[in-house]
């Protein structure tokens, strides 16, 4: 029941979001952390890729309805594990301004990003909470949760 | 969530040694001597960053660590003021005294990019504090 419940719903994909943010966070702060290190290059997750990984792993489940059930659902999507491991090559050197001591930052564009991150965040835990309100009040019957 | 906090950490702790070394710089603009006593003048010390790569782990997060802090070997500045009574009294330099070597424009520049760092990551101090508050609010 509760695979069931919870699996189709988009509470797992959410929950991707979610950590892909908090990690993509992480970098953020690495770069802005390390603004007077000589030889820092800027690191990121590619956001555009999460969000197609994230798309294939909820739509091909989708489309093979075969599947026998316990089998994988959207909620388990493995589309941060194919991300966050590339946050190296997420980035090209040459478009940012290159200083003497070797590194690349741009703190405008970090801030920026921070925000980006955030708000991308936020919505995630919003969406995250109006499921749960609605479980609840399914549970609950009662429309005043 | 809670190691961005961390690097942050660690960035705040670099650029306040920063701060601390450039203050000892302008503080020590017309010393003289050296903390032994002998006749030599401040030189003036630079601090050297380096990103740290095991402060979490190995998933591409890195925080900041003092590497070391440099001592320049500049050639000191010489005044000529003959009834010093540190003026040198022999050689090419006779009636000079060699003060330290500070250029105090460089290090007000230096003050201020130190600041403004500082300033950048409590900024961003602030939004992983927003974004763990939001997170934890799914339970609350």
């Amino acid at each position: 029941m509760w695979s069931s419940l919870l699996g189709q719903s988009s509470i797992n994909a959410l929950t991707q979001t979610l950590q892909f943010t908090e990690k993509r966070h992480e970098l953020i702060s690495s770069n802005v952390a390390n603004m007077d290190t000589p030889n820092y290059k800027t690191r990121d997750l590619d956001v555009d890729r999460f969000q197609n990984s994230l798309r294939q792993a909820i739509e091909e489940p989708a489309k093979t309805r075969t599947r026998s059930p316990g089998e994988r659902s959207p909620g388990e999507i493995t589309a941060l594990d194919e991300v966050s491991d590339q946050w190296q090559k997420t980035r090209d050197v040459s478009k940012q301004v290159l200083f003497h001591d070797g590194h690349d930052i741009s703190l405008e564009e970090q801030v920026t990003e921070a925000a980006k991150n955030q708000t991308m965040h936020f919505t995630a835990v919003a969406l995250l909470k109006a499921q749960f309100r609605t479980m609840q009040m399914a549970i609950t019957e009662n429309v005043n949760v | 969530m809670i190691s961005a906090l961390d690097v942050s950490t660690s960035a705040l702790v670099a650029q306040r040694t920063r701060l601390n070394t450039i203050s000892s710089n302008i503080a020590n603009m017309s010393t003289l001597r050296n903390e032994k006593g002998e006749n030599k003048p401040y030189q003036p010390k630079h601090v050297i960053f380096q990103a740290d790569e095991n402060m979490i782990g190995d998933n591409g997060t890195a925080g900041v660590k003092v590497e070391k802090i440099e001592t320049e070997e500049s050639e000191p500045l010489y005044r000529y003021q003959p009834d010093h009574p540190l003026a040198i009294q022999d050689g090419k330099w006779k009636g000079y005294v060699a003060y330290p070597n500070i250029n105090l424009t460089e290090q007000m520049v230096d003050a201020l990019e130190a600041t403004r760092a500082y300033e950048a990551n409590v900024g961003v101090m602030e939004i992983t504090k927003g974004i763990s508050r939001q997170t934890l609010s799914l339970i609350a």
